[in-house]
């Protein structure tokens, strides 16, 4: 038995600076030399090896992959530029661009800081240009672009798919209502808020040549998610086959069909990518070397035994859930969070008969909003990096955004059908 | 000194990183490549190929080990970074980063020294490939050696910030 007291060791080892990976590494390795049985660091290393080992897990670099093609590709222009015909005439217009385009960049990118550094760029000096307070552009763009990791394909949604063994595809498909509901109550939130900026200029309504050229430019880009899910759901690819084909989709269009991208700069994208997915999956592989320690200390027996101790009733443990996994995300990456717990919080949620996936995407959605929630999110820190606006700034603007952002969490946590209904539906559950 | 130092570590950990990363980079070219053959093979051709799983699975291995040392010179290791935050234009924040970089050190040695057990029982052939195991056992020992003294290098850096020796600046560039 592995005394439990490893658990303390691995927070304060993350309090004081020390990077997940080694983190994830040391603390069962003091535990388990205090308890002389260091033979069970083979097992613990073991996995290292085997926690990487895996053919879902290519998906991950493929999905960075297709993304890093889209967005150095050109498609964010023909994106904004198609948002713009759709929502920029209503009150706030610039605000609800930036929403829709972060929802449609979503479904391709998958990543959330890609989002916030490629709308944000484009968005904030145009917001800035129609008369729009600069800490509000950098806070809406930050708010919205968490959906980057919400609207499938996503990175994280296939982490939590890969630890607790839930088909890809239901995840995916249940992100699709979340991710649309987060759309529409940011859009009332921008709609309420740009009462304090009487200023902000207005636009006329597009006609329909112009929604129709804009629409045209943006189909290819758009036809990605398509072929991704299309591809999975209708059973002609695994998600890591229909990730390849995403990345060869996105390179031809970039390259050869809009000639955005220089072929010469093709490589150095690979090379970005491997080192990015790199960092992730070597922490997939420590993770799970520590999910082993984990289950051998028997802390997850006593977490689970806090939790019912606290109530049974799975909408009150939703509730505890929800507020615990708000505040994790204020201090880690989504990522490494759902290594870290779903093997343990899941179980403890599916034994009082909640889905495996409605939980999965419940975390997702909460771990994604803590990407702009301060003092850690990561998503704040590109949006003050891009604007460059304070972070302590942007964190005051972005508070409405970020409750009815909480709003909608506990709204899908309460309701599964939201999340789990459309992949019933598709039968895919 | 601790500059010279500082620079012999960084003229060996620079090149050894930009190569393992290009070589990453290259096997993920290569990974996509094989899993869009798998494709074509399996679905278009009808004719499934048995080597291409456990092929692409073996690159994914090594494309994350060999860009190890990158990802610790360019310091995206994924951290809590609050309290070195806190701390920015304080010295203690090198003492810090000191015993950050002796911890992942000690966690590189702890894994390099069962990593080279475990490399040593790779006797078996894997597969579908014409390989023992070792080949694909030796990436994180292997990587994980190369990876310290990038450390090293690191912690030559923060100690010469800290005795305020001034600092030059070591941006690894892809």
């Amino acid at each position: 038995m592995v005394s439990p007291i490893f658990a303390v060791y691995f927070l304060v080892l993350l309090l004081i600076g020390v990077p997940v990976l080694f983190a994830l590494g040391l603390a069962p390795a003091i535990a388990l030399f205090q308890a002389d049985k260091l033979l069970f660091l083979n097992v613990l290393y073991q996995r290292l090896y085997t926690g990487m080992d895996n053919f879902l897990l290519l998906a991950l670099p493929f999905f960075m992959l297709a993304g890093e093609f889209m967005v150095n590709g050109g498609i964010t222009t023909r994106i904004i530029t198609f948002s713009q015909t759709m929502v920029r005439h209503f009150r706030g217009g610039l605000g609800h661009v930036v929403i829709l385009s972060a929802t449609m960049f979503g479904a391709l990118t998958g990543s959330s800081v890609a989002a916030t550094s490629a709308i944000g760029k484009m968005m904030i000096p145009e917001m800035e240009r129609y008369q729009y307070d600069r800490t509000y552009a950098a806070a809406i763009t930050a708010a919205a672009t968490v959906l980057g990791t919400i609207i499938p394909p996503s990175g994280i949604m296939l982490i939590y798919a890969f630890v607790m063994n839930t088909s890809v595809a239901a995840m995916f498909m249940s992100g699709i209502v979340p991710g649309l509901l987060l759309c529409g109550a940011l859009m009332l939130v921008n709609r309420w808020q740009i009462k304090k900026y009487p200023q902000v200029q207005q636009f006329d309504r597009a006609g329909p040549g112009e929604r129709t050229a804009a629409f045209k430019a943006a189909t290819l880009p758009l036809l990605t998610p398509v072929i991704i899910l299309g591809g999975i759901y209708g059973g002609v690819f695994t998600p890591t086959e229909a990730a390849a084909v995403a990345v060869l989709y996105a390179l031809v269009l970039s390259v050869f069909i809009m000639r955005i991208l220089k072929l010469r700069d093709v490589f150095p994208m690979f090379v970005r990518i491997a080192i990015n997915a790199g960092a992730i999956l070597i922490i997939v592989a420590a993770a799970s070397g520590f999910a082993s320690a984990v289950s051998l200390s028997g802390i997850a027996k006593d977490i689970t035994a806090f939790f019912y101790s606290l109530t049974s009733n799975p909408y009150l443990l939703f509730f505890i859930m929800n507020i615990f996994l708000f505040i994790v995300g204020m201090f880690l990456d989504a990522g490494p969070a759902i290594l870290i717990f779903a093997p343990i919080l899941a179980p403890i949620m599916t034994n009082v008969g909640i889905d495996p996936v409605h939980f999965g995407v419940v975390m997702v959605v909460n771990l994604s909003v803590g990407l702009a929630t301060p003092p850690m999110g990561l998503v704040l820190f590109v949006a003050s990096a891009v604007s460059g606006v304070p972070l302590q700034k942007i964190s005051r603007v972005i508070i409405p955004f970020l409750i009815a952002e909480a709003l909608v969490i506990f709204l899908i946590s309460f309701f599964p059908p939201l999340v789990i209904g459309l992949p019933k539906l598709l039968g895919m559950m | 000194m601790l500059e010279y130092i500082e620079k012999a570590l960084s003229a060996i950990n620079s090149p050894l990183a930009r190569i393992g990363s290009w070589i990453g980079g290259g096997m993920l070219v290569i990974m996509t490549l094989i899993v869009l053959l798998q494709v074509v093979f399996r679905y278009v051709l009808g004719m499934p190929l048995g080597w291409t799983d456990e092929m692409s699975r073996f690159l994914m291995i090594y494309m994350a080990y060999l860009c190890l040392p990158l990802i610790y010179l360019q310091d995206k290791n994924i951290a809590m970074t609050f309290l070195l935050e806190a701390l920015q234009e304080k010295r203690v924040r090198h003492l810090l980063m000191i015993v950050i970089h002796c911890l992942a050190i000690v966690a590189f040695l702890i894994w390099i020294r069962f990593g080279y057990e475990f490399f040593l029982r790779g006797n078996s052939r894997a597969d579908s490939l014409p390989i023992t195991m070792r080949v694909i056992y030796a990436a994180p020992p292997l990587m994980m050696t190369i990876t310290i003294l990038s450390a090293m290098q690191k912690i030559v850096m923060e100690l010469r910030l800290l005795l305020g020796q001034g600092v030059r600046e070591h941006s690894v560039e892809i």
